[in-house]
């Protein structure tokens, strides 16, 4: 695996003598494409779902930002116009979680899906917690299921594609070709090409959000303080903080802090990194050569800001607990997730569960007084990916295709509600706000759906319980936005065959020494000497082969 | 037996109570120990009962209970099948091993006199050290058509060295003139195991046949490897997946559907469910290795 | 074996020159297997058990010497030599944890190991059956928590915010975490262990203390003796040989120590104090897809797992103590 990647990402000379590791080999520049032994490709050509019909309450050309509904739906549009498959099976490897299916013969869900499909779909259900072992079994015991759900951030899933268990469908998907599966063409031309391995189209990925988290704060506690709601930078946020410390106990008698948590990237740490600017992992420094974000000055300064907010009691001394029961404090700013926030159970439900306890969203600023700067995520989430095996025969491709194009259907439309959340009256009722409302007792059914290659519409859309907050989210999301910036590494990440095999073991360090700065372990002078350990450990060559690989991708 | 536990706790005249201030040393030593153990425990309980308001405000201790973790374990009905199916293999998988280990155990007790038993001792004792890894014990169980089948739960895992060897050291303990006699009035080695051997290490068939049971009542990781049928999962599985679902799943769609119980309450419910059968059956077992049982053996 | 060598030295000599019959009649190698033809009965479907379900699969433990993919399989992967053993030799952080775990293995086999055994003779102590088993069965519940409870419960009491912290705090102690030093760690590592198995771990010493005929106390008793001489002379004695052969067991797995456990505290206390084999392997084998520097530390591991148990079973023979064969 290792020299098959340390190849040259983008076909220059030399490819040609590793290339026979995997049948497709060096692919041009993901523009336009066009390599050797793989054929010539163009990306697949964009086309947009269908409207809604419903306006957005607030619509953005930020990027980053998405469009926010308030409403649903009231019609759903239809995705495809195909006649169902003829017969004949198509099975898949998928994540699963929650209650594992019910058996195809009680379960009117799966019986219609198949019917819809046209073949009969037989899932194999892959639980989280081994997700790789299994995947590692599959790909050892040679028979890899004609689709297949892909972490391309995992070792193990990079692995399987860069050995050619998947088909390479550069050609398949490539320009026009893609219109015959609408809902795989609802993607943007950035989102593939982020996702290319080695110059190929060899998974078709998911949407996500560019921002999935905001800090959230207790209003109630921080109109309490002499700096209010809106600190204009580091120091008036440490007053605030430490004044929301200093208050002992809120509502309800629960103990309060100004934080109460601290994970490593990409949890609470992103917040403070969002504040002191310090920006993608790995950076153009002035001279415009690539660095590590702990080679930073704004770094150091966010550690020492950290390691004195603990030192002066902001934090909840349990913040750094891996169990999150363990925290029942309450803190003056979190950092949730947008999904949750915005929810049925979010906002609302918080307030309700905590009577006197206010909730807001919190426009962060820069340390300096300046704007924030926020880092944007990979633009492509979870992937698909199709047996190479299968894809030989060109009619099974086009079948396996057909029913993943079902399972992509966007939002809003006919598809896309059946597969989330059923049929009417057995698995859903539209409540008031025209929202399918679950019926848990027949969740289960549901179990066998495929998720994780959604298209299509990808707005932020505000649960009625929520919708209260609608305002101050559209301000504080806007805000996110426009001081955000992509990541130079993007669609690169696999790029470093070092950054493959010991990123987390890299990544583990990079946190001990974190937690250990803030939390008095470990002192902020001993950075300079933590970052030659971390770059002598595996940073340096990761920094080499991702410098290669950006120059490779001409960025 | 029974009145054996009898004579002793009614005062056998050999046993004397022991003076004041070694008891109260012993009842302080042994509370507190009882406390550290118990604490936790009574947290697990009340916290899987505990309402969905107060495990998402994150109290110290519930005031408020609900039974809505339990109502939405049971609510899938794919318990009962998990229970089920962890039965068949606790109890069938506990017998045969039992049958299996003991039988091997015994025919490595005379290393000395059976010419090659204990090269296959240090070999089966080599095994403790060694492991395959993941893969390699998948392609034998896929080689032996076991994917997808209960007995690949039960099978590779049928003799641990481990337990082979402590009732091995349990066998060699045993009285030998009880079995020299037999050997001399011409008893075959079977007889000997049936008759002799096996009804005079009922403690030490209880003990490691707890381990056993629990070994397979526990069983987890490898069904999630072997098992993909999920109808034929064991209770771990399933309860497990429970507390998945109380958990966001990053990159998952964001479901606007009603929240399911908090993963705390869920987490507690499925330790409280699944280490419950194994507290019941704890206490039958349990009389086999409380009182002396060998007495009077070689008298009669 | 020393459960009869306390009450009965005549069967000990019996036994160390083999069964009397066996030995007067010793023949040539062919005659011995065939008067132990039925005892084959009993070994052979066991031998056959490890040979398929342990050795077979042993193979795999080829790929410590290639780049292992799992779709290319074995055949189809490259031998690389012993290029895997290299980057564990070369690599500064598999000395820190080999050096970790052996702290935490050592401190595990003088405080852990006895743990269950001094537990198992006081709950013998106690006179009335009943409290007995309720005791029992209260100190062998937390075997059932998994690590994740056990450390958030550890958390409670003796975290930073936690019972004794609040307590201490009372009393103008303020900053006590236990959970969070490094310095500490070690022990408290095997703190949660001895909490966690002790209880579990008095089982089989309550089997051992069960095979003990009671008419031995009662003689004993007869005799004169007191309660402590009577533990003193016929329990512990009765303990020895299980004993002896858990701690060869643990010694040989001695590279082994908790994984989940040092795993969820690690971003706690530091890798530099919690980081041991088993997590090294972990971040680089399975995480890092590196399936041939994981097994190669595996089989590393293995071999020295044998050599010191097939060692300490000298010692225990050579010490007059029975060992495992």
């Amino acid at each position: 695996m290792v020299e098959f990647s340390r190849r040259n990402f983008l076909g220059a000379a030399g490819a040609a003598a590793a290339a026979a590791a995997v049948g497709a080999t060096a692919a041009g520049c993901s523009e336009n494409a066009g390599g050797s032994a793989g054929g010539d490709y163009d990306m697949p050509t964009y086309q947009p779902a269908p409207d809604l019909d419903v306006q957005p309450f607030y619509a953005t050309e930020t990027e980053g930002m998405e469009n926010v509904y308030t409403d649903y739906p009231k019609t759903y549009f239809k995705s495809v116009n195909r006649e169902p498959g003829s017969g004949g099976k198509v099975t898949s490897f998928q994540l699963t979680w929650g209650d594992p299916s019910k058996p195809l013969d009680e379960n009117p869900y799966w019986q219609e899906l198949n019917e819809r499909l046209g073949v009969s779909f037989e899932p194999q259900f892959v639980p989280q917690p081994v997700f790789d072992q299994k995947f590692a079994t599959m790909l050892a015991s040679g028979e890899v299921p004609d689709l297949v759900f892909v972490n391309d951030q995992s070792a193990v899933n990079l692995q399987g594609i860069r050995d050619g268990a998947f088909a390479d469908l550069s050609e398949t998907l490539s320009g026009d070709n893609i219109l015959k599966w609408p809902n795989l063409a609802a993607r943007k031309e950035e989102i593939w090409a982020a996702s290319l391995k080695d110059g190929r189209i060899y998974q078709i990925p998911s949407i996500v959000w560019a921002l999935t988290n905001l800090p959230v704060m207790r209003a109630d506690l921080v109109d309490q303080t002499s700096i209010g709601r809106a600190p204009k930078d580091a120091d008036e946020l440490f007053t605030m903080l430490k004044e929301v410390s200093a208050l002992g106990t809120g509502p309800g008698g629960q103990k309060v802090y100004g934080l109460n948590k601290y994970d490593a990237h990409p949890g609470t740490a992103s917040m403070f990194q969002r504040l002191f600017k310090t920006g993608p992992e790995w950076q153009h420094n002035d001279a415009g050569d690539l660095v590590h974000m702990i080679e930073t000055e704004n770094y150091k300064l966010m550690l020492e800001w950290l390691a004195r907010a603990w030192a002066e009691g902001i934090f909840d001394p349990v913040s750094m607990s891996p169990t999150p029961t363990d925290i029942v404090s309450g803190a003056a700013i979190r950092y949730d997730a947008v999904g949750a926030a915005i929810g049925a159970a979010g906002m609302s439900q918080w307030e309700a569960d905590l009577p006197g306890a206010k909730f807001d969203f919190f426009d962060m600023p820069g340390f300096d007084g300046s704007s924030q700067l926020v880092v944007r995520n990979v633009p492509y989430g979870k992937s698909t990916c199709v047996s190479a095996a299968a894809a030989e025969d060109e009619e099974r491709l086009t079948q396996i295709l057909n029913v993943l194009d079902y399972f992509s259907a966007p939002f809003g439309s006919e598809e896309a509600l059946f597969i989330g959340s059923g049929q009417e009256g057995r698995h859903y009722e539209f409540d008031e706000f025209g929202m399918p409302v679950t019926n848990p007792d027949y969740t289960t059914e549901l179990g066998v759906q495929y998720v994780g290659v959604s298209s299509g519409d990808n707005s932020y859309r505000i649960h009625p319980n929520a919708a209260p907050w609608a305002d101050s989210f559209v301000t504080v999301m806007e805000a996110l936005a426009q001081n955000s910036i992509d990541r130079p590494l993007t669609g690169l990440e696999g790029a470093s065959p070092t950054f493959v095999t010991k990123g987390a073991q890299l990544k583990q360090l990079w946190t001990d020494f974190e937690n250990g700065v803030i939390t008095g372990r470990e002192s902020i002078d001993d950075l300079e000497s933590f970052v030659s350990n971390y770059m002598s450990q595996g940073g340096t060559q990761v920094k080499d082969e991702y410098t290669q690989a950006l120059k490779d991708a001409g960025k | 037996m029974a009145s054996l536990t009898q004579q002793r706790r009614a005062g056998a005249p050999w046993l004397s109570p022991p003076s004041m201030g070694i008891r109260a040393v012993k009842a302080v030593v042994i509370s507190l120990i009882v406390v550290t153990m118990i604490y936790p425990l009574v947290y697990v309980i009340a916290m899987s009962f505990a309402a969905p308001s107060q495990a998402r405000a994150g109290v110290v201790f519930p005031t408020e209970f609900s039974l809505d973790a339990y109502r939405a374990i049971f609510n899938g009905g794919t318990v009962t099948q998990g229970l089920t199916n962890s039965l068949f293999i606790t109890v069938v998988g506990t017998l045969l091993s039992l049958a299996a280990t003991s039988m091997l155990a015994w025919g490595l007790a005379r290393t000395r006199q059976v010419p090659g038993a204990k090269f296959v001792l240090v070999m089966i004792l080599a095994t403790m050290f060694f492991s395959a890894g993941i893969i390699p014990n998948f392609m034998l169980v896929k080689y032996l058509g076991l994917l997808d089948s209960t007995w690949s739960l039960i099978i590779p895992g049928l003799i641990s060295a481990f337990n082979m060897i402590v009732i091995r050291n349990f066998f060699q303990g045993l009285p030998e003139e009880l079995i020299e006699a037999a050997r001399i009035d011409g008893a075959g080695e079977w007889r000997i195991f049936l008759q002799i051997v096996l009804p005079l290490s009922k403690p030490v068939l209880a003990v490691m046949g707890l381990f056993y049971a629990v070994g397979y009542w526990n069983t987890y990781f490898n069904a999630l490897l072997y098992i993909n049928d999920a109808e034929k999962w064991p209770i771990q599985v399933v309860l497990q997946q429970y507390v998945l679902a109380g958990v966001q799943i990053p990159g998952a769609i964001v479901s606007p559907d009603q929240p399911p119980p908090p993963g705390v309450t869920l987490q507690m419910a499925v330790i409280v469910l699944a280490t419950l059968p194994i507290l019941i059956v704890y206490p039958f077992l349990q009389r086999y290795f409380t009182s002396g049982v060998l007495t009077g053996a070689i008298k009669g | 074996m020393s459960v009869k060598t306390a009450a009965r030295p005549e069967t000990r000599t019996a036994r160390a020159s083999g069964p009397s019959a066996a030995s007067k009649r010793k023949g040539s190698l062919l005659q011995r297997i065939w008067r132990e033809r039925w005892t084959y009965t009993f070994i052979v479907p066991g031998a056959l058990f490890f040979l398929v379900f342990a050795y077979a699969p042993m193979l795999g433990n080829i790929v410590a010497f290639q780049q292992y993919s799992p779709f290319r399989g074995f055949a189809g992967s490259p031998f690389v030599g012993f290029a895997n053993f290299t980057v564990l030799f070369e690599d500064p952080a598999v000395l820190q944890a080999l050096e970790n775990t052996l702290v935490i293995a050592v401190l595990q086999l003088v405080f852990a190991f006895p743990a269950p055994i001094a537990l198992a003779l006081l709950l013998n102590s106690l006179l009335s059956e009943r409290l007995k088993r309720m005791v029992q069965t209260i100190v062998y519940l937390p075997y059932f928590l998994s690590w994740v409870i056990v450390i958030s419960v550890w958390q409670q009491v003796l975290g930073g915010g936690g019972l004794v912290a609040g307590l201490l705090d009372g009393w103008g102690v303020s900053g006590f975490d236990a959970m969070t030093n490094a310095d500490t760690f070690k022990l408290l590592v095997v703190a949660q262990n001895i909490w966690k198995d002790c209880g579990w771990g008095t089982i089989i010493f309550f089997a051992a203390i069960a095979s003990i005929p009671n008419d031995r106390y009662e003689a004993a008793a007869i005799d004169g003796a007191t309660p402590w001489q009577r533990t003193w002379h016929i329990t512990l004695p009765a303990l020895v040989p299980v004993a002896t052969l858990l701690l060869i067991l643990n010694i040989g797995s001695i590279l082994t120590v908790g994984f989940e456990q040092l795993l969820l505290q690690q971003p706690m206390v530091g890798s530099e104090a919690a980081e041991v084999l088993d997590t090294f392997v972990y971040f680089r084998g399975v995480l890092g897809g590196q399936w041939g520097v994981a097994t190669a530390a595996g089989l590393l591991k293995g071999v020295i797992g044998t050599i010191l148990v097939l060692s300490a079973n000298k010692i225990a023979k050579r010490l007059g103590g029975e060992g495992i064969y």
